[in-house]
């Protein structure tokens, strides 16, 4: 959710958001993971309102009586947002793309010249915190995250902390899903490490059991880290590489941080049309 | 004299949260004993979803209503921050209360209670085509059975005696009990005769649904989405002087229609089970005193019930009242008692 105000995520945001709510309401939102949440985002002191506060439903500030739900924080705001769960997404996504007929092959991509040799036009490379591996990247980087799931249904908000001073999702979290909620609260740039830490465990635990004191009897389902990559904006844009008979198109979708659900059809349909204007030189180049 | 002894009957919401505020407020000076026929699961509070949302009691005035109405939340909210919040049922839950008209559009008397009451924007109307206005706010609800097992843990925690009996006539109680608290809520249509409380009959589906996150409210009443812990409850019906106890399919039908209208997703829910339960109405809660007498013999009563469809939204308020009468008629045994004596 934090696109940090950068022209064009609050775009990608705003059409990602408009996009989803279309389908809210139809039959297949339950089997895409779609749903509505509501919840809030707490802080120490006054902030200004978020570039998304138009994007989101009924944004408002906290009422006091609401800030006597979490202690220590003095300010607040209160929303309803879009959750997207990509273990229905995904597949949901999966069988759409296989409907219209795109082939999939479980294959890893060594290099872009690999692809040229097999004769391949345009390469769409959406290959996220790996993206360095066909071409180095220095501005990308991993931002390690490490997430508890757990059992407690009884929790029907998101409830997104923020520490001025130790950044954006290193402050406790919690968010309830349709099956689990997720306690999260770790963002450590430039860690690799896709192991579990004990230690990152027991921070998550005690300060979302601080946050929400009920979480105390909720089972403990699974635990996870992965590797957010993290750019200072969205790499979107095109590349020929190679030259002559040889060369490629090539159009980069990655780097989308902790914030990828939250953009990725804008981002799909800036993709797409560079994709288009790809399309349009090469038929105009035919007819020469 | 001996301790007064407090017989509590009816174990639905209103029964033991009454026997719990008695305990609560005159601590060993009277031994307190629950007497019920029926036990959760089988109340009419389990039918019930036990959102607080107030109904409005065309007999008592709005300011008591008022009162009733956030000493409840009051309560709630302190045990929702505490860590007992996921074994006593009560969880927070935002949503929408919708309306078709703007002429049945009003701000109720308990909006400044509530969290966050606002008008909806015209965004989040969107979601709801048929519909023109709407109010946000964020609320309560009492899952049942575990609030209702709850409170008979903290009863059993204060000393209160729990028994199973069926008790069809106060007077039969009078030489094992010298203050007698009538929660009987329906029942109390046979077990005093009060011609005044008549059932409205509502019918519910519980349903799963885990990713119904915010509850949606037709102001006209009828057609509710409330999600609780486990299950989502789907309604409803009032049908007025209604016993029938047992589910109408086709009933079943419409309610899950004009849900699904509402949320499209809940074509999606699974494991629908059917409940009725009997609203215990009157126009306004019967909260009084009244002394039983049959020759020399006498039992001081305090009745509590006729809460109809808005018994989770005040039950720690009447309780509250309740056992301030309770108060009272122990001073009065104390005061009588001690004339004796002279």
């Amino acid at each position: 959710m934090f696109s940090d105000g950068v022209f064009p995520h609050r775009l990608w945001n705003k059409e990602t958001f408009e996009y989803l709510l279309g389908y809210l309401n139809s039959p297949e939102a339950k089997e895409m993971g779609l749903f509505l949440i509501s919840g809030y985002n707490l802080f120490k002191q006054p902030v200004p309102d978020p570039s998304w506060k138009n994007i989101v439903l009924g944004f408002r500030n906290l009422t006091p009586k609401e800030l006597e739900l979490f202690p220590g924080y003095s300010y607040g705001w209160f929303n309803t947002a879009l959750m997207l769960e990509c273990r229905s997404y995904l597949p949901w996504l999966t069988n759409r793309l296989a409907q219209r007929g795109v082939k999939f092959f479980h294959r890893k991509v060594e290099s872009f010249k690999e692809m040229f040799s097999q004769g391949i036009d345009v390469v769409v490379n959406c290959t996220g915190i790996r993206a360095g591996e066909l071409q180095p990247d220095p501005a990308l980087q991993p931002a390690r995250g490490q997430v508890i799931k757990v059992l407690a249904p009884w929790v029907k908000h998101f409830i997104i902390t923020h520490d001025m001073e130790s950044g954006i999702y290193s402050s406790p979290y919690v968010i309830p899903g349709s099956e689990f909620t997720v306690l999260g609260g770790i963002y450590q740039q430039g860690n690799w490490n896709e192991e579990n830490s004990a230690q990152d465990h027991k921070s998550i635990w005690e300060r979302c059991c601080r946050l929400l004191p009920t979480l105390q009897k909720a089972e403990i389902v699974q635990e996870w880290s992965g590797l957010r990559p993290a750019r200072p904006s969205v790499r979107l844009e095109r590349e020929s590489i190679g030259h002559g008979r040889s060369r490629t198109e090539v159009i980069h979708n990655y780097g989308h941080g902790g914030f990828g659900i939250t953009i990725h059809w804008g981002c799909a349909m800036a993709a797409a049309r560079l994709l288009g204007n790809i399309l349009q030189e090469k038929q105009s180049q035919s007819h020469l | 004299m001996a301790a007064p002894r407090v017989a509590v009957v009816g174990a639905g919401l209103i029964g033991l949260s009454t026997a719990l505020r008695i305990a609560e407020v005159n601590p060993n000076c009277c031994s307190i004993t629950l007497l019920s026929e029926q036990f959760s699961p089988n109340t009419t509070s389990d039918v019930a979803a036990g959102m607080l949302i107030p109904h409005t009691y065309p007999g008592t005035p709005i300011h008591v209503q008022k009162q009733w109405f956030k000493e409840t939340f009051t309560y709630l909210f302190a045990i929702s921050n505490s860590n007992e919040a996921s074994e006593a049922g009560i969880h927070l839950v935002s949503g929408w209360q919708i309306f078709k008209n703007l002429s049945d559009v009003e701000v109720p008397f308990w909006s400044d209670i509530v969290l966050g009451f606002r008008p909806m924007s015209a965004a989040e109307l969107q979601k709801f085509p048929h519909h023109s206005h709407g109010q946000a706010f964020t609320t309560f609800k009492c899952d049942c059975p575990p609030y209702l097992l709850w409170l008979e843990k903290r009863l059993k925690a204060n000393g209160v005696q729990i028994h199973t009996r069926k008790v069809t006539d106060l007077w039969e109680l009078h030489s094992e009990y010298d203050i007698v608290v009538n929660c009987a809520g329906i029942g109390a249509r046979q077990l005093v005769g009060d011609q005044q409380l008549f059932p409205i009959r509502g019918q519910v589906l519980k349903v799963h649904a885990p990713w119904v996150k915010n509850f949606i409210r037709d102001g006209d009443g009828l057609t509710y989405i409330y999600p609780g812990i486990d299950r989502v409850t789907l309604g409803g019906t009032r049908e007025k002087e209604s016993w029938r106890l047992s589910p109408d399919p086709g009933t079943t039908k419409d309610i899950f229609d004009r849900c699904c209208s509402l949320e499209p997703s809940l074509q999606r829910a699974q494991d629908i089970r059917v409940k009725v339960g009997l609203r215990p109405s009157r126009s306004c809660v019967r909260l009084q005193r009244e002394v039983l007498s049959q020759g020399g013999a006498k039992l001081l009563v305090v009745h509590n019930y006729g809460h109809g469809s808005g018994g989770f939204s005040v039950h720690r308020g009447t309780a509250e009242e309740a056992a301030h009468l309770v108060g009272e008629c122990i001073a009065a045994l104390q005061g009588s008692s001690s004339r004796a004596k002279l």
